[in-house]
């Protein structure tokens, strides 16, 4: 077991560093770069030779002229050193830019996480127990809606009802008057009463899904030799349904779960851009489209670590649920 | 019925309601198993045998279920014993004696057991759920139980998980199980189809001792003819959800009655052939739901029907231990009976 995590971080490290390398050049595919758009925008503005001559200066401060892997090599090494680069459109610091941000985007991911995870699990359940009957058709329905439901419309819907209705614009995670506001215990208490919204919004697809996909493991466990030897032996039917048939059915599920860790990040955009949440899913939006390198480049190597990671825990929780998956 | 009857089948009708129509698994099947005695229920594959075995506990699959008949266990008992089919398969009585009174083994050794709990664990749990035990007590039980079915290494292979064992173990291991509360009556629904031959026969051995032991009766359910002779003391042949013959086991070999019993026999290779003689088989195919005949359900597969099979025979006892429920049957003995 601990021979297989150190091999599977082992491997990560190459996986990681492709991953940087070609997310780094894509980005560069796409014709000019951050400055090109900048220039292009001063000399409309001035239309004098000045400006060009503070491009240049720009371009050789960030590296820009140089061809694109001795850039990537700089901007490797930096972050090897932990210094992730300087944004061009923020001209910041893209660790500062991304740690202002990270708070919000873990509370806000993590709490929708939690919330598909506890609800749709038990939901699933129930549903598969409860086969055909009004209530999992009731269910199946409602899990339909919200899988196929576009969640930038159910956020526009709900602002506008919310507005509607209680007459507060529903934007950001706080009202105006704490927005700038040091923390207090009243900003908190404005925070969570922000919060619900954008987390229902997000949860919404993700449940619909894992609702289903709980449901059908659910099914198919049920049907199988060792769910009807359980009841033969006279087990309560809530310990047949729980300790043996959800037990096995929640394992795929586990495999879901680390799948979508890299969402914390990069997941919801268009919520957190329509609501106008504080995370870091409109960042990497705009750096993508402005050619923002350092920035995206530290996002996208984020979300993959992300990712990495999260299959890594999927992989170590499925050993520890299942005997039979366990690597010796 | 018998003074040392166990368990009673009386005129079971087991139906599954489907959305293309009525699927009748199971048509009036009657049979008795006595105390101690190991009582073979064969036919093939859709014949009813398996859903059967499971009406007996409550664990038939929705959409099916018992639609009439009594399922007698202990008839001693108040007088009348108690009527299993009246159990709702949820409620508090049947649960007792599910693993307790009756159990059951499945045709299905390799998945029968649940893969992520040990299998001392699955024994144990068994135990806790019908008796007030320490732990320790269920642990030395379970070793004791493995012991008891030849898993050799028992004080360490209690804590195996399921994929550890071979398929041969796992059914010792699910036997383990279904004798862990001292049950009267063990179901055993083929199960040693999933297994080769010299596993199967110890699994036999194994089923043969346990009897001995513990004076256990068995309703052993399978489509083959050799464990029936090797096993049983009586045998039910059924067919398309009725049961077309019951004899002592000698009586069923050395004189079958129905012929299709005898047709099954005549399928099996062993010292009735010659040498180089082809092995008969039985025409036909086994009716379908949808159509099934109105008289003898055999009859269209049957070389010897005649008019009178346009009726539904019953099963008739023919002689003192041996019913067939075939007209030509009937017909010989009466005329038997007049010389």
């Amino acid at each position: 077991m601990t021979a297989m995590i150190i091999r599977r971080v082992l491997l990560a490290i190459p996986t990681l560093i492709a991953i940087s390398m070609i997310s780094f050049f894509i980005i560069q595919l796409a014709p000019g770069d951050f400055l090109d758009q900048k220039i292009a925008e001063l000399e409309q503005r001035y239309g004098d030779a000045s400006s060009m001559a503070r491009a240049q200066e720009l371009r050789a401060r960030y590296g820009l002229d140089k061809p694109v892997y001795v850039q990537y090599g700089k901007w490797a090494w930096g972050v090897l050193h932990g210094d992730f680069g300087e944004s061009f459109r923020y001209e910041r610091e893209v660790s500062e830019l991304i740690w202002e941000r990270l708070g919000y985007t873990l509370l806000l991911s993590m709490g929708a996480l939690f919330f598909i995870y506890s609800v749709a699990i038990p939901l699933g359940i129930y549903s598969g127990t409860h086969n055909r009957k009004l209530t999992d058709r009731g269910l199946m329905l409602a899990s339909f809606f919200g899988m196929s439901m576009p969640t930038f419309l159910v956020a526009l819907a709900l602002m506008v009802m919310v507005f509607h209705w209680c007459g507060v614009p529903l934007f950001g995670l706080f009202s105006l008057e704490y927005e700038t506001a040091p923390w207090s215990w009243a900003k908190v208490v404005d925070l969570l009463k922000h919060l619900w919204i954008p987390i229902a919004v997000m949860s919404i697809n993700g449940l619909g899904g894992l609702i289903r996909i709980m449901r059908a493991n659910m099914l198919d466990v049920l049907g199988e030799p060792f769910v009807r030897a359980a009841r033969a032996k006279g087990l309560k039917e809530r310990t047949v349904v729980y300790k043996h048939a959800a037990r096995i059915a929640v394992n795929p599920v586990i495999s879901i779960a680390g799948m979508s860790l890299p969402g914390i990040i990069s997941g919801e955009t268009i919520i957190a851009i329509v609501l106008g949440l504080p995370t870091i899913g409109p960042l990497l939006f705009r750096s993508l489209q402005d050619q923002d390198m350092y920035l995206a480049g530290t996002l996208i190597l984020m979300t993959s670590t992300l990712l990495i990671i999260g299959n890594l825990l999927a992989d170590i929780v499925l050993a520890w649920a299942d005997p039979r998956i366990r690597y010796d | 019925m018998k003074p040392d009857s166990l368990l009673t089948i009386e005129d079971l009708h087991i139906e599954f309601p489907t959305d293309d129509g009525l699927v009748i698994a199971v048509d009036g099947l009657s049979l008795e198993v006595g105390r101690g005695q190991i009582v073979g229920l064969v036919g093939e594959s859709g014949c009813g045998k398996t859903v059967t075995g499971y009406s007996i506990l409550g664990l038939l699959q929705s959409p099916g279920r018992i639609k009439s008949g009594k399922l007698i266990y202990r008839p001693e008992l108040e007088g009348k014993g108690i009527n299993l089919s009246e159990l709702s398969p949820k409620s508090e009585q049947i649960r007792r004696i599910r693993g307790k009174e009756i159990s059951m083994i499945f045709q299905e050794p390799m998945s029968s057991l649940t893969p992520v709990y040990t299998i001392g664990c699955q024994i144990e749990e068994a135990i806790h759920t019908h008796e007030k035990v320490s732990r320790a007590e269920a642990r030395k039980r379970a070793i004791n139980l493995l012991r008891r079915v030849g898993i050799p290494g028992a004080e360490s292979r209690v804590n195996d998980y399921p994929h550890q064992l071979s398929g041969g173990m796992r059914q010792r291991a699910m036997i383990a199980m279904a004798l862990s509360c001292n049950p009267r009556l063990l179901i055993a629904d083929e199960p040693t189809t999933a297994l080769d031959v010299t596993v199967q026969a110890q699994i036999m051995d194994l089923l043969r001792e346990q009897r001995e032991h513990s004076d256990l009766s068995i309703l052993i359910i399978t489509h083959d003819m050799g464990i029936i002779a090797d096993i049983a003391d009586e045998v039910v042949v059924m067919y398309a959800g009725v049961a077309v013959e019951s004899a002592p086991v000698e009586t069923i070999f050395a004189n079958p009655l129905h012929p299709y019993t005898r047709g099954l026999l005549a399928s099996i290779p062993g010292t009735r052939h010659k040498q180089g003689e082809r092995l008969t088989s039985i025409e036909g195919v086994v009716p379908d739901w949808r159509n099934r005949p109105s008289g003898c359900l055999f009859a269209p597969r049957c070389p010897e029907r005649f008019e009178k099979c346009d009726e539904r025979p019953p099963l008739t006892r023919i002689a003192t231990d041996h019913a067939a429920a075939c007209w030509k049957a009937v017909e010989q003995t009466e005329v038997v009976d007049a010389s």
